[in-house]
Parts: C-alpha cells; sequence; structure tokens
C-alpha cells in the first residue's frame, strides 16, 4: 500500500474523515433505543460509550505506534505470519460489507417508511452504491476533501434541532441516576454498538495521516468527542422534548421532533433535516466501502499492478446485492445485533489480542 | 499593383531542383543552405511553388548579387523599400549589416527556419558569398481598434480588451506588469496552421510543476489547425468528459494580470481575442474584476449574490418540480391555495412543463446571439412578453413557473464566466429529471454527485474545487466574500505559487495616528 505524500491526509481531513463515518444511520433511532433501557438516563449512557471508545483509541494507538509506517493488514500479517494474517484482513473486509450493507438496508428502510413508501427500496440503494464508488475509486485524499467539505452540515443539524427548544421541558430528565448502573453500563455497551461504530477506520487510515504519533491520537480522540458529544445533544434534546411515556411510542425520535416544527415558509422541517442526513448515511457507507475494498486489495496488489478499482466495483456488487436482499424489519434488526455480536471480535479483541502478541514478542518499533 | 509587378517581375522560372512533396514540412529540423545562391533561391521559389504572392526581387550589394524573397501578401512594402532596398542601393562600401536600417533582424542557415520566419512576415535576404540569410521583420500589420469586450463588459475600471492580434495582446501585458519576471513563451502549434501561440507566466510566482506539465501538453498537440483558444483548451483539459470548463478564458487584461499575479499561466493565441487561464478553481469563475473596482462591501456583496446564484440556478426549477410533483406538504397552509390554484388546471406533468419553458428560453437566447443586434431585442421582446403571456393563456404552463424560470435564467447568466454560466445552464437539466423521479432526494443525490464530482476534478496539478475541498480556511478571503485589498496578504495556495507573501502591511499609518 502506498504510504507516500500524494495519498496522506492532513489531520483536519482525518477528523471530519471519522466523524462521518461515526456519525450514521443510528442517530435517528439513538434516543429510542437507548431509553429502552437506560430510560432518562440514556445520556449518560452515551458519555460513557464515549469513554469507552477513547479507551479502545488507546489500544489502536499504541498497536500503530509501533508501526508507524504500516497499515493495519501488514501489520497483522507481521505479527501472525502471511497466511493467518491474510485470513484475518479477509475477515475484516467481509465484517465491513456485512457493516455497509446493513447501513444499505436500514437507510433504505427510513426512506421507505418516511418519505418514499412506494420506491422500490433497490433503486434507492443502487444510487447510494454507484455514488460510492464514484468517490471511492478516487482513494482516500478525495474522500476525505468530500468528508470534510459537507461537515458544514453539522452546525445545520444541530441549528435545526435547538429550534425544539422552545418547547421542551428539563424536568424529564430529573432524577438522574435513576435507572442504576448497571442498567446505563448495559445501554452503553449496546450504543457503541449501533452508532459510535466508525472509529476503527483509526485502525486502518493511522499510517496514512500526516504528523506526529500524538498528534494523530489526538484527532482520532477529538474526533471521538465530538461524535459523542453531538449523540449526547440529540438524545437530550429528544429526552426533553417528548415525555417519558410519549417516547415510547416514537422509533425514529429525532425526525418526529423536526416534523412538528413548522415555519411560514416551509412546512415540514424534518425534509430539510432528512437531505442533510442523507450525506451523513451515505458517508458512513462510503467509508466502509472504503476499508472493505482496501482490506481486501492490499493483499492482491501485486508490485506492477493495483487491484484497488475492480475490487471496489466487486464489493459495492456485493453490497448492492446483499443491500436488496431483504425487506423485512426484523431481519434487518436482528442482523444488526448479530453484526454488533461479531463487531465486538473485530473492534476489540483481535487489536487487544494483537498488541499482546506485539508485547510478548517485541515487535516493531520501542 | 502594376507598379509593383514591374518591381519585382514576378517569377517564372521553371523549378528543376529537388524539393521532396508533402511531408517535407512537416519536419521542424533544419535543412542546410546550399552553397550556391541560386540554390537557395531556387529552394524557396520550389517550397512556394505555387502560390502567386512570392515576390523576388534581385539587386547588387557592393556588386554581389542580392535576392530579397517575400511574401507580398504580408509584407509591408514601403518598409520594405525605406528600410531594405534604399540603404543597400545607396550604402556601398560598408559590410551588410552595418547598412541594414531595420532594427531587428535574424541571421541563419537553416532553410525551414527561413521558411517558416517568411511566413510569419519576415523578408529574407539571400547574398552572394555569404553563410547566412539574413531575416527582417517587416510584416504589415492589420488589426482592429482595442475596444471593450463585448461579452464581458464591467461598470468601472479598464475598458480595455484584447484583440485578434498576438503580438499586440503580449504588448498590452507588458505595459501593465512591467517586470522582468514576466515570461513570455512562443509555440508553434498546428500541424498545417503553425499558429503561434505564447505562454505567459510569471517566472518567479508561477509553480514550476505545473508549467512543466502544461509545457508537455502543448507540445503532445499534433492537431492539424488551432481554430480558436477553445480547440487547446479541450486538448489539454484534465478531464474532457467533465461538464465543468477547466480553463478560464477571458478577453480583459485586468483579469489576466490578477490571474497572472497568482501564479497562474496564459496562453494567447494569434487571431483570438481569447486567452486561456490555466491552472483555475471553480471559483475562479465567479470571480469578476469589478469585484476589486469597487468598494470591498459591494465586492462581497455581489460575490455572495452570484454564489447564490449558482444554487438558484441548478436548483429551482428542480426544487420547484420535486414539490408540487412530490412533496405538497412542505407548503405552509397559507401560500397551499395559490399554488394548487395555480397548477391545478395545466394539462401536463410539472417536469414537460419546465421543459417547455426551460426549452423557450435556450431558443431566444440562441435566436438573439444569432440576429443582428438590432433584430435581437426585438427577439427578446418577442420571445419574453409575447410568449410568457402567451402561454399563461393558453393554459400550458403556470405563472409559477413562470416565475421559476425567469429566476433560473438570470441566476446563471449572472455569472461573469460564459463558460461556467453555459455549464450551469445544462446542469440543471439532468437536476430536474432527478427531482421528477426521486423528488428531494434526487436532488440531494444529485447535489451528492456533482460535490463528488467536483472533489474530484484538477486542473494540471491544482484542486479544482480548492479552497474548499482541500479545504483552507484562510484562502476563503477571496472565495465567498472579498475582504478589503489591505486584507489580501497572501496568494491562494491552490496553485502552488512560488512567492506565497502578496503584500506587507498597508495601512501601518493607522497606528502611527492612533498614537498620537
Amino acid at each position: 500500500m502506498m504510504t507516500g505524500q500524494s495519498n496522506q491526509i492532513t489531520q483536519g481531513q482525518a477528523l471530519f474523515l471519522i466523524v462521518q463515518t461515526q456519525m450514521g444511520i443510528g442517530v435517528l433511532s439513538l434516543p429510542y433505543t437507548i431509553q429502552k433501557h437506560a430510560g432518562r438516563d440514556g445520556w449518560i449512557s452515551i458519555l460513557v460509550a464515549g469513554l469507552f471508545v477513547q479507551l479502545l483509541l488507546f489500544v489502536y494507538y499504541a498497536l500503530n505506534r509501533r508501526f508507524p509506517k504500516l497499515t493495519f493488514p501488514e501489520i497483522v500479517q507481521k505479527l501472525l505470519g502471511k497466511y493467518a494474517g491474510s485470513a484475518i484482513s479477509i475477515l475484516y473486509s467481509i465484517y465491513f460489507l456485512l457493516v455497509s450493507s446493513s447501513t444499505l438496508l436500514s437507510f433504505a428502510r427510513i426512506m421507505n417508511t418516511w418519505y418514499y413508501p412506494t420506491t422500490p427500496s433497490w433503486v434507492i440503494v443502487g444510487i447510494v452504491i454507484v455514488l460510492g464508488v464514484y468517490l471511492v475509486l478516487d482513494g482516500l485524499r478525495t474522500i476525505a476533501r468530500f468528508y470534510t467539505l459537507i461537515s458544514v452540515m453539522i452546525v445545520i443539524v444541530i441549528g435545526l434541532i435547538l429550534w425544539t427548544y422552545t418547547d421542551v421541558n428539563f424536568l424529564y430528565l430529573l432524577p438522574i441516576g435513576k435507572a442504576g448502573l448497571e442498567k446505563i453500563l448495559y445501554s452503553a455497551e449496546s450504543t457503541v454498538v449501533s452508532s459510535l461504530l466508525g472509529f476503527e477506520l483509526v485502525l486502518f487510515i493511522f499510517p496514512l495521516i500526516q504528523g506526529s504519533n500524538r498528534g494523530k491520537l489526538k484527532v482520532a480522540s477529538l474526533a471521538n468527542l465530538i461524535v459523542t458529544l453531538f449523540y449526547t445533544f440529540i438524545v437530550i434534546s429528544s429526552l426533553v422534548f417528548f415525555s417519558p411515556e410519549e417516547i415510547k411510542l416514537v422509533p425514529e425520535p429525532v425526525l418526529y421532533m423536526l416534523k412538528a416544527q413548522t415555519t411560514t415558509i416551509f412546512e415540514r422541517v424534518d425534509y430539510l433535516f432528512m437531505a442533510v442526513w442523507v450525506l451523513f448515511m451515505s458517508t458512513t457507507y462510503f467509508s466502509y466501502l472504503y476499508l472493505s475494498s482496501k482490506g481486501v486489495s492490499v493483499l492482491f496488489t501485486k508490485k506492477t499492478k493495483n487491484s484497488y478499482k475492480p475490487i471496489v466495483m466487486i464489493i459495492a456488487l456485493l453490497t448492492f446485492v446483499l443491500g436488496i436482499w431483504s425487506k423485512n424489519t426484523f431481519f434487518i434488526d436482528h442482523v444488526g445485533q448479530l453484526l454488533g455480536k461479531i463487531g465486538n471480535i473485530f473492534i476489540i479483541l483481535i487489536p487487544l489480542v494483537l498488541l499482546i502478541i506485539s508485547l510478548v514478542k517485541k515487535k516493531g518499533r520501542r | 499593383m502594376m507598379r509593383l509587378k514591374r518591381l519585382f517581375g514576378k517569377s517564372t522560372y521553371k523549378n528543376k531542383h529537388k524539393v521532396p512533396k508533402g511531408s517535407r514540412f512537416e519536419t521542424v529540423e533544419p535543412i542546410a543552405m546550399y552553397s550556391t545562391l541560386e540554390d537557395n533561391k531556387t529552394f524557396i521559389e520550389g517550397i512556394f511553388s505555387e502560390t502567386d504572392d512570392l515576390g523576388i526581387r534581385e539587386i547588387y550589394f557592393n556588386n554581389r548579387r542580392c535576392f530579397i524573397l517575400f511574401l507580398e501578401t504580408l509584407g509591408d512594402i514601403e518598409r520594405i523599400q525605406v528600410e531594405i532596398i534604399n540603404p543597400i542601393q545607396q550604402v556601398q562600401g560598408r559590410s551588410f549589416e552595418e547598412v541594414l536600417a531595420a532594427p531587428l533582424y535574424n541571421k541563419t542557415s537553416d532553410l525551414n527556419k527561413c521558411i517558416q520566419n517568411m511566413l510569419q512576415g519576415y523578408c529574407a535576404i539571400l547574398l552572394e558569398d555569404e553563410a547566412h540569410i539574413y531575416l527582417v521583420k517587416v510584416i504589415e500589420k492589420i488589426h482592429r481598434n482595442i475596444d471593450e469586450p463585448k461579452s464581458e463588459s464591467i461598470i468601472r475600471g479598464s475598458h480595455e480588451g484584447f484583440i485578434e492580434d498576438l503580438s499586440i495582446n503580449l504588448n498590452i501585458m507588458r505595459k501593465r506588469i512591467e517586470n522582468p519576471d514576466l515570461t513570455i513563451k512562443y509555440h508553434t502549434v498546428g500541424g498545417q496552421s503553425k499558429t503561434q501561440i505564447a505562454l505567459m507566466y510569471m517566472k518567479n510566482i508561477a509553480d514550476p510543476d505545473n508549467l512543466k506539465e502544461l509545457e508537455k501538453r502543448i507540445k503532445a498537440i499534433t492537431i492539424d489547425t488551432i481554430i480558436s483558444p477553445g480547440v487547446i483548451e479541450e486538448l489539454i483539459e484534465n478531464h474532457p468528459f467533465s461538464l465543468f470548463p477547466q480553463l478560464l478564458s477571458t478577453e480583459r487584461p485586468d483579469r489576466i494580470e490578477a490571474q497572472l499575479m497568482e501564479g497562474r499561466m496564459v496562453i494567447f493565441c494569434e487571431g483570438s481575442p481569447t486567452s486561456i487561464v490555466t491552472p483555475v478553481t471553480f471559483f475562479s469563475f465567479y470571480q469578476s474584476p469589478d469585484d476589486y473596482n469597487e468598494r470591498w462591501w459591494m465586492g462581497t456583496f455581489y460575490r455572495l449574490l452570484r454564489i447564490t446564484g449558482f444554487f438558484i440556478a441548478i436548483c429551482l426549477p428542480a426544487f420547484y418540480i420535486s414539490v408540487v410533483s412530490f412533496h405538497f406538504e412542505i407548503i405552509p397552509p397559507l401560500l397551499t391555495f395559490q399554488v394548487k390554484s395555480d397548477v391545478e388546471n395545466i394539462p401536463f406533468p410539472p417536469l414537460v412543463e419546465a421543459f417547455i419553458l426551460e426549452l423557450t428560453i435556450e431558443l431566444i437566447r440562441e435566436a438573439a446571439i444569432r440576429l443582428p443586434r438590432a433584430v435581437g431585442q426585438t427577439i427578446g421582446i418577442v420571445g419574453g412578453l409575447v410568449i410568457g403571456e402567451a402561454i399563461v393563456k393558453a393554459g400550458l404552463v403556470s405563472n409559477l413557473m413562470i416565475i421559476v424560470v425567469a429566476l433560473t435564467a438570470l441566476s446563471s447568466y449572472i455569472i461573469p464566466s460564459n463558460e461556467m454560466s453555459s455549464s450551469v445552464r445544462l446542469i440543471r437539466f439532468p437536476l430536474m429529471i432527478a427531482a421528477a423521479t426521486l423528488g428531494f432526494l434526487g436532488i440531494v443525490f444529485s447535489l451528492m454527485f456533482l460535490l463528488i464530482h467536483l472533489c474530484k476534478l484538477h486542473s494540471l496539478h491544482t484542486p479544482y474545487f480548492a479552497p474548499l475541498a482541500p479545504l483552507r480556511i484562510k484562502d476563503l478571503k477571496d472565495t465567498f466574500v472579498r475582504l478589503p485589498m489591505w486584507k489580501l496578504n497572501s496568494r491562494p495556495l491552490d496553485d502552488h505559487p512560488q512567492i506565497l507573501k502578496a503584500q506587507g502591511k498597508n495601512r501601518e499609518w493607522q497606528n502611527d495616528d492612533r498614537s498620537k
């Protein structure tokens, strides 16, 4: 893999790359899923989850610091040998492939239930995939530029949600800590799974960011902080907008919240939100498409031939097939939960094991 | 004419000298001179064997035989007489070079170069027992007066514009920038037409990598003839299939000056008043000299207006279509009745309605350009008022649609660059179709595609969408807004200028005043 100057991204770009990958489909339903267990203390769960992600970032940092020039697939190969390493890289790619397909599935589902009940989901999914291929073919740098550009939209989203603060009741948050520690932690764990995912990108792009290792860690941490605070903000907003009884009835609280707002020139504010959110949901897919393709292409790339472009196409085609597989809501939820469980292996277990191996074997730079 | 014939009796000498057919002149390789005067003359005659405008005059200088060859249609007969023939005949006994009265002459022993130069209006002097051919520039210049470019008029500031003559255009630029670093490089392109183009840049500012790349691309041109710089543009741009123009063309010297100072390179082309600038960014197309001629508040306002115009031009018809055909619920209640009553009786779907009107406007535009100016205005009135009024009365198109389309047209015409304006007008059609098929989602996806596309584009080595992608906040000072002149301290980084600093402190005196 090229780690030359031409392929590197700046720290600012890396920040938005991580932020955009993390912010995705989950947000729309996050306040609803989180209150199922943690109730009105959901926002604490998010903060705890953010803290947990931060710990994982330290693990990634520790691992990558030992091999500053190598990308993740190369590190795995170095530590576990060629065949085991390749196998793990392929497993990662498959995992990312599944995550990207499930992103597409949920995206299409939201679109179908909220705005386009009669449009076949494969049309929507297909367009996102075509856009993804168009962007991802150009490599990380263009992706990072694009993400940086559209991150301005976060301000619009926050502005739209602040709008709802005209009729909120902060008393809904009280009493703090009612749910109890166990439920808050349980909820935090499921939050990491459903919404904060995306930070594992750090593992893969670490050597591609310019600057010192410490600077890279700072960027990753800042990205995590931004996303965690943003999610906390959204959860708190929903919790104070809907009464504790109400929120149990709204599976996508953010959209319902905005739907209630009207202006004299624009009756349905949620459309505006949706327009922005389509961008954020697509970027999540784009990132996973990139990760999935990059992981495999490293294995197939010979010195003379770059296999990145054909692999992007193949992976995109696979996500299309998987993405239109099922229209069954329960199936999608089920797959999502299953992926969450498997995800723990990939984002927590394997990096941790690799770190331990590298420490024991004393491989990599001290 | 008769006098001319008498003076330079046209040669009817049948050429026996060997001149290979066809390909000979394709090469730029030098052809060595022959040893005798007669042979050289015959060779040149052979090259111009069928054309009637080759003038040959035989005279003697210090008893040496001497031929003067030139193309009558290019040369200024008066100058040949005064600068060449008179001195040669009158002054004897001195060396030839001292005798020539012309300020500039070349010496060459390359017959190919001699012929090239004759085609550029030089007069060739062949002297007996001389190893060189003397070439004296005697071109008769025919050109129109310098006036304001019609397509790029501004309110304040210079009303000078380029004309069709290359050397006058270069002259205008030299006068504007009195700096030895202003570099001009000539290239000859066009396999048949041998058009001269000039590449101009600031030696100390322009990025050498970009320059190398550009020269490489210019040298790769093998096309027969360069009709206009548009041809060059298509041959050297990075992404020939993109809708966006990647070279800025302008007829304004002040615009070129500003671009040169930012480290960009300019191509001038003989026979065309349009010069093209590269590398450029998307936002260069939205900058007009007027922004800098007026005070910065106004400059900023115009910039914002144009950017808004960009979005209106590509999105408004699409937005209208998607609202009317998909998302009626976003219209607030008070407006609903008006829109509904207006749209209800239209027999067509909104997309067709929009296409009818958009096409009408494009037709009017095209017709107005092709017709003589006086008639052009009439067309505007007929098209705008009559069709607009009648089409609503006939119930084919709603009143709202007229407003939308008129606004769109206005917005696309406020762009200071004609190419970008055309691109924007084209982009809105796919957007309209997307809006008619998928509503808002279609618009969002199209805009996303557009953004990705813009992020991918490069002009030479420069990212096209800079300073937005890659984001460089410092360079936004002259993008969406135009900060005061004394704030524009550094050149934009996108084209990697060698000197980043553009100015020092201009308003130091302000501090002095305050301290007193």
